[in-house]
Formats: C-alpha cells, structure tokens, sequence
C-alpha cells in the first residue's frame, strides 16, 4: 500500500479469525488472506471455545466460520459471538452445500461452500469490508 | 353346580353354556381330532380360513389341512404329543408353520394343540384340540417393518459415509484448490514459498486419494478381501495423516498370505485404533507396525497422546468393544496398554493360517 509505504497513515487493516477444526484448512485460508494486503489474519481456532475466546481477545471484523465447527450449538450459532460483538461480520464456510440456507436464515452475512473457488471467498471478504 | 346353590347374576355354568355356539363365535380355527388324525369337530373359524364346509373334512385326516411337505414331519410330531406327557403346547416354537385350504392355497399360520383325556374310551385313546389362526396379515406388516428398516440402515450408512467425504475429501481438495490459486502470484514473489506450498499441495492430493479410496472400501467392502493387508493400511495411514492432526508412519516387515478374514479383521482393528487416535487421544504422531511371518503375524499401533485408564474405560466405549469382537472372530490375542500422558499401545498376535 502506497500511503502505508510513505508513513503518512496506517492503513487500515480488516482483522479476521478463522474457525475450522482441520488445521490444513486454516493454513490454506490464511495462505490466502495473506496475499492480501487489505486483510489481516488477527487468530485461528479449532473449535467454539477457541473461536470465542479470539473474538473476545483479538476483535477481529470478520469470522470465517467453518459452519460445522466442533463445539458450536446446533441452532443459533452465531448468538454467543455476536454477545460479544455485536458489530461481528460472519462468512460461514461449508463443506455441505446444503448449509446455506440455515446459515443465512441465522445471520451470517455470506455463505461460501468449500466446493466453490476460492474467488468467491475474496468477493465476500472484500464486500463485507466496506460494509 | 346343584340346586341348592345359590344363582348369581354373573356366573354361568358349564353346562348353561352352548358350547359348539361358543366356538362358533370364537374368530380363530377350533379343530378336534382323535389319535388317528380323524376330524371329529370343525368350527366356523375354520371353516372361513379354510375356505370350506365342515362336512368337506369330518372324518378325514388331518393331513388334507397340511402342505403335503410337512405331512410326514407332522405326523411324527403329533405322535410325540399325543403319546407324551404335555398336556397343551404352543406349535411351530422352532420354525414357523403353513397350513393349506383344500384348494390347495397355503398360508403362515399360528397354533397351540391340547390333549383331553376321552370318557368312556379305552385308556390311552384321547381327544387333541388344535386352536389355529392365519398370520399373513400379520407376516405381511412384519416383512414391510424389516424392509422399512433396512432402508433407513442403508438411508443412514449413506449419510454417514456422505458426512465423512465432506469432512476427509471436500475439506483436502477445497485447501489445496485454495493453494493452487495462490501458487502463481507467491512464486513470482518468493520461489522457496512456493516450492514449499507446491510439496503441501502434492501431499493434500495424496491425502485426498487416499481418504477417497479408504471410503470406497466402506462402500464396498469385499474389497477388502482382494487388497493386500500392506497396501491398506498405507492407505489408512495417509487417509489419516490426511484428515486428522495425527502423523501417522507405518513400518512393514516381512511377507506372508493371510486368509482374507484374518486381513479384513486386522484392518478393521487398526482402523478403529487409529479413529481412536485421531478422535480422542490428542495425539501427534502414531505408528502402524505390521510384521509377517509364515507362522505368526504381529500387528501393534501405537500413539503419542493422553491415554486412558484402561481399568474405568466401558468396553463400548472407544470401539473396544468391536476391537476385542475382531481379534476373537480370528483366534487372535488383543493386547491393550494405555498409560495416562503417555499414550496407548494396541497388539495384536494372530497365526497366519487359521
């Protein structure tokens, strides 16, 4: 970023914590977060406790949240992260195609599928960030 | 009852009751016969099951209502009855019986047979009551309740294996797309991070493959029969390594044929070892050990992990259970050691020829 470069003004960095319990799918998303420069990955985590102990320490903006993730209730999942912060943009994450549906309904601003490009999970990441 | 007894308003006696009238009112089959077989009584229920008048079969035997199959078997079973010492039992307790109309139409049927000692006869000459009722009615419910669950087993082995290709398959191919993506702009960044992400991605593949054909066994599992016991567990070893946070290595000693359930049921041991593993021990690293001889065959697995108390653990639980179930099926000795925050050690000795 130019204006990062020139040490005029941080730049502002969208935080973002990744949730899912396989840790090769936490590297390759962080692998591509990283690439880019908008993006900041603030925390992983393998399971819910995890997952809410990073949104309470880290604040991130955005959570990709594996929908499937260990430890999360069946229904109204999102309702504890978002007692924590409210302000907490979700892209829920499945390898279940099907989970669409219950995600949205639920309050999660995306759904991507893993059976999807990964493009599709930058669009999301880039529209939420000017949300 | 005498006529000095008092009446009461509830109480019938014997012989106040009709008793061919009550018979004929009963829905089930109500059959009398002497020692020779010969019909003496048929009520209406069994006229309307067996689809004929009483006077078609009093005084013939019992064999025309038989499924000419079973006469001779009825026969030496009825004799057994008539001359025995019980006085009424339940028919068909060992297999289910048929029954057959006089047109020849036969039917599952359900039965008990009693024997009254006859007044006036000779001793030793007695009356054999047989109550009898048709059940196709009722096998037909039975058959469509075992077919309903068969088809929810199968509906749930489907969702299970389904849930386990998301979990192993969907999850490797979708970080290795992820990878495959970025690999152009980070090599031309950083060649060594991309050398580096490109042997991740050929491991993913890998990984991917085998998780892919340890479920196609599930799917079908006489495969297991035809594969060497060798190859399959590499292949649990890499779908493992693949899915789970746990490295699994494998060492193979030796070279012998086994009989195909000795191989099915030490795969399927390691496989249950090794979900333990994966699921519950919060282990890093684990090791298959197989060593073949012409004479014995040693497999061990052991991890790095938490243990547990061999002494609390319930037999269900952790698949111990099955485990112990498989090494017997084979005459094999199952051996397990855990110590807790030092991990577990599962051995089995087993002959290589049963």
């Amino acid at each position: 970023m130019r204006i990062a470069a020139a040490g005029h003004i941080a730049p502002v960095l969208t935080r973002t914590i990744l949730a899912d319990h396989q840790a090769k799918v936490r590297s390759a998303l962080r692998l591509l977060i990283e690439q880019e420069q908008a993006f900041q990955v603030v925390a992983e985590a393998h399971n819910a406790d995890s997952l809410l102990n990073g949104i309470l320490h880290t604040n991130p903006h955005i959570a990709l949240l594996d929908w499937d993730l260990p430890g999360l209730p069946d229904m109204h999942k999102l309702e504890l992260m978002h007692r924590i912060d409210p302000d907490l943009k979700v892209i829920a994450l499945c390898s279940r195609p099907e989970a669409r549906q219950a995600s949205l309904a639920e309050g999660a601003h995306a759904f991507i599928s893993k059976a999807e490009p990964p493009d599709n999970l930058l669009h999301a990441l880039y529209s939420l960030r000017t949300l | 009852m005498t006529g000095t007894s008092s009446k009461t308003a509830s109480a019938l006696t014997a012989s106040q009751l009709n008793l061919e009238e009550l018979l004929n009112v009963i829905i089930d089959a109500v059959i009398a016969f002497d020692h020779d077989q010969r019909i003496l009584f048929f009520n209406k229920g069994a006229e309307t099951i067996f689809r004929c008048t009483a006077e078609d079969v009093l005084g013939k035997r019992l064999d025309v209502l038989l499924p000419g199959r079973y006469v001779t078997l009825h026969r030496s079973h009825f004799t057994e009855f008539a001359d025995g010492p019980i006085a009424s039992r339940a028919m068909g307790e060992r297999r289910p019986i048929f029954a057959r109309t006089l047109d020849g139409h036969e039917f599952p049927a359900e039965a008990a047979i009693a024997k009254l000692a006859r007044p006036g006869k000779r001793a030793g000459d007695v009356l054999l009551v047989v109550v009898m009722r048709d059940i196709t009615e009722r096998k037909r419910v039975e058959d469509e309740l075992r077919e309903k669950a068969e088809q929810i087993a199968v509906v749930n082995e489907r969702s299970r294996l389904a849930r386990d290709l998301h979990d192993a398959v969907t999850q490797t191919l979708f970080s290795a797309s992820i990878i495959a993506d970025v690999l152009p702009r980070l090599w031309e960044r950083n060649p060594d991070d991309g050398r580096k992400r490109l042997e991740e991605l050929r491991a993913l593949n890998r990984g991917a493959l085998a998780e892919m054909r340890t479920l196609l066994l599930e799917l079908r599992p006489a495969a297991l029969i035809d594969a060497d016991l060798r190859d399959l567990l590499k292949q649990l070893a890499a779908s493992i390594t693949s899915r789970s946070r746990v490295h699994v290595d494998i060492e193979i000693d030796g070279q012998t044929d086994l009989a195909p359930d000795a191989k099915v049921s030490l795969y399927r041991i390691a496989q249950e070892a090794l979900n333990n593993v994966a699921k519950h021990s919060g282990a890093t690293e684990a090791l298959i050990a197989l060593s073949l001889s012409p004479t014995l065959v040693h497999l061990i697995i052991e991890d790095n992990g938490s243990g547990f108390d061999t002494a609390v653990s319930k037999p269900t639980h952790l698949g111990l259970d099955i485990m112990n179930e498989r090494a017997a099926a084979i005459g094999a000795t199952l051996n397990i050691r855990s110590v807790l925050g030092k991990g577990t050690t599962v051995k089995v000795i087993c002959a290589s020829r049963a």
